[in-house]
């Protein structure tokens, strides 16, 4: 539990999911997220993952949930809004967080969203993304809604969700992935 | 409307659409903002072609990485080349170590009614 004091960006750490203290952080930022700054961030996190060679998680997933996750920035967090996101690795594998500010509406939409895949195990998230991809409908940024399943699959359903009170009606949200290693 | 050919950058692929040979390649990363938009040619090029080559259309696909709304966008382009009823291949290449790639063309595989060949190709 994190209280129920208001809490900003500035006095909350993160992350606030545990992830082990030998960890080293391979990218961190806090600011608006708008395309440029994503592109850099997918950037930096493949020329960190890519140093660090394969024995620490599979790269290229490490880098598809820092996709997912700077996509989820960018179409979802409000324009002026500060974001954060942060990257971490051990021996363990890696740990992808996003965060930013919700609406309680948003925080509600996220809980039933979630509440609705926790459930399933990986064949049935496949089987669910199937049917997202080849259904007709379409969110407003064009993916239907296959993110948050596309990162409980690359993450083996690793992930959490946590909401802070930030002011009345108004949440910040954190999303942390972790990419286990292969070793694992 | 004849060839397309457009030059991938950080966020978007490499797209080669021809007449001759008939074939549609896509190559590298698509991970643009708008991937509706992007897309959008490459539809326009297979409702105008399809339908009127009478050669198998060849299609080619190379991503190393796309978000999830190319990954709708994708699943469009290759409704739209099965709409069209006209005779069509699709090789899907993945490095042979990168499971999340061939379980998407799997994924694609048991959706769209089209040939469908997972390629696997050795990691560099």
């Amino acid at each position: 539990m994190y209280g129920t004091s208001p809490a900003s960006f500035d006095t909350i750490t993160w992350p606030l999911e545990p992830i082990p203290a030998s960890g080293t952080i391979e990218c961190q930022f806090s600011g608006c997220v708008d395309e440029v700054v994503s592109d850099v961030l997918v950037q930096a996190v493949e020329h960190r993952v890519e140093a660090l060679g394969r024995a620490h998680a599979k790269p290229k997933r490490v880098v598809r949930v820092a996709i997912e996750l700077l996509q989820n920035l960018h179409h979802h967090a409000p324009a002026d809004g500060v974001c954060g996101f942060r990257v971490v690795s051990t021996r363990q594998g890696w740990w992808v967080a996003s965060r930013n500010e919700v609406t309680d509406e948003g925080k509600r939409n996220l809980e039933e969203r979630y509440g609705e895949l926790k459930g399933l195990d990986m064949e049935a998230l496949r089987a669910r993304q199937r049917e997202v991809l080849n259904a007709p409908e379409r969110s407003a940024h064009g993916g239907g809604g296959v993110g948050l399943i596309e990162i409980m699959r690359r993450t083996n359903r690793n992930l959490a969700l946590t909401f802070i009170p930030a002011a009345p009606g108004r949440w910040i949200f954190e999303l942390t992935a972790h990419i286990a290693a292969d070793h694992d | 409307m004849t060839d397309i050919r457009k030059e991938g950058t950080s966020k978007t692929p490499t797209v080669v659409a021809t007449l001759q040979p008939f074939s549609l390649e896509l190559s590298g990363r698509s991970i643009p903002e708008n991937s509706i938009a992007f897309y959008q040619p490459l539809m326009d090029w297979v409702e105008a072609h399809c339908g009127s080559v009478e050669n198998q259309l060849e299609i080619n696909i190379r991503l190393e990485y796309f978000n999830t709304s190319s990954s709708k966008c994708l699943m469009d382009l290759l409704k739209r080349v099965e709409a069209t009823g006209c005779a069509a291949r699709v090789n899907w290449y993945y490095e042979d170590d990168d499971e999340d790639m061939l379980e998407a063309g799997e994924d694609y595989d048991a959706i769209i009614d089209l040939p469908f060949r997972l390629i696997a190709s050795t990691t560099s």
